[in-house]
């Protein structure tokens, strides 16, 4: 199961994925890694929810930031090994709320 | 409530974090499905109509997909009504539907008979006309359509009527669903499906009352006035 994170909107956050375990044949993943999100609805909304990733390694980060409060985004963090060129994926929910992190 | 909202209500009783949103909303899912399937033949929030016009010579037409000049509804559940008129006409006349089974009615006219449809026939997604319409008649259909949650979260596009005013319905048959599929736990099950069942009752009242309001009429099924009974739906009650 993908873990599954809870945001105020107003809350950025750094969120990298390791895929050293993933992709045993490659030292480092490639620029083509590329980190996405979509809404419950499935509308593509990479540019308000993350940030271009940075990599290092076999590491890929992004910053996870934005979003509207009460929806739920899929966030999908692609890495690509440089070596084989093989994809791993991995994915966080990532829940935007405001009064259901104790807010009034 | 809005179907995100919706969601969070259900996740607090697994443990926010435990049950995945794929199954949640397979619950959700059908958790209106259950909803809808206990009405007798829809609920005022199932409602809709067609309209469009009859291809010359043609007798069938597939309800639910565009096939062969098909009506293209594919979330159809039942059929209220059908009027049909010619097409530069402003009156439209009633077409019997639901009184007459097709064997009765392939008795009734001839298999080459044409003329403005007076019965329709409904078999499984397939609407028959009786006579064959023998021009482009336009027709209207009221009928009831199953719903699907909403597709977002939030926003215009994630509320309805069922989640705006009847979400504890949504929420008692997911969890439901939730503690039989998921937790395992059926003394939880049965808690839940009373309370989903009494929710389900209300809606079954309210929806009632509407239909009452909107569209019943009782009229004596002989006597004064027994000519309009089909065709004054909407009128006063006069007996």
């Amino acid at each position: 199961m993908h873990e599954v994170l809870y945001k105020h909107p107003n809350d950025e956050s750094s969120y990298s994925v390791d895929f050293t375990e993933d992709l045993t044949g490659d030292t480092s993943i490639s620029s083509s890694s590329v980190v996405t999100a979509v809404d419950s609805g499935g509308t593509d909304a990479s540019s308000t929810i993350v940030t271009t990733p940075t990599r290092s390694g076999m590491v890929l980060t992004s910053i996870l930031k934005g979003g509207t409060d009460g929806e739920d985004y899929r966030v999908t963090f692609t890495g690509r090994g440089t070596t084989t060129s093989s994809d791993s994926t991995r994915m966080v929910e990532l829940r935007v709320r405001i009064k259901g992190l104790g807010n009034v | 409530m809005n179907f995100g909202e919706v969601k969070d209500v259900v996740r607090e009783h697994f443990g926010k974090v435990g049950w995945p949103t794929v199954m949640l909303d397979l619950a959700l899912g059908a958790a209106r499905r259950d909803i809808e399937k206990n009405s007798n033949g829809g609920y005022y929030w199932m409602r809709a109509t067609k309209t469009g016009s009859f291809t010359a010579a043609q007798q069938a037409y597939s309800i639910t997909t565009s096939t062969s000049n098909g009506w293209n509804l594919p979330n159809f559940k039942d059929v209220r009504a059908i009027r049909v008129k010619e097409s530069t006409s402003t009156v439209w006349s009633d077409v019997s539907v639901g009184e007459y089974t097709q064997e009765e009615a392939e008795t009734m006219f001839a298999t080459d008979e044409d003329d403005l449809p007076v019965i329709a026939i409904i078999d499984n997604t397939t609407i028959r006309f009786f006579p064959i319409p023998d021009t482009t008649y336009n027709y209207k259909m009221w009928h009831y359509e199953w719903t699907t949650n909403p597709t977002t979260n939030t926003g215009t596009t994630g509320t309805d009527e069922l989640t705006e005013r009847f979400p504890e319905a949504l929420i008692y048959g997911a969890l439901v669903w939730g503690c039989e599929q998921f937790e395992k736990s059926y003394p939880d099950a049965d808690r839940w499906s009373a309370k989903f069942r009494a929710e389900v009752a209300q809606i079954h009242r309210h929806s009632l009352e509407r239909e009452r309001q909107d569209r019943l009429t009782w009229m004596p099924m002989a006597g004064a006035y027994d000519q309009r009974r089909r065709t004054q739906l909407g009128r006063s009650i006069w007996v």
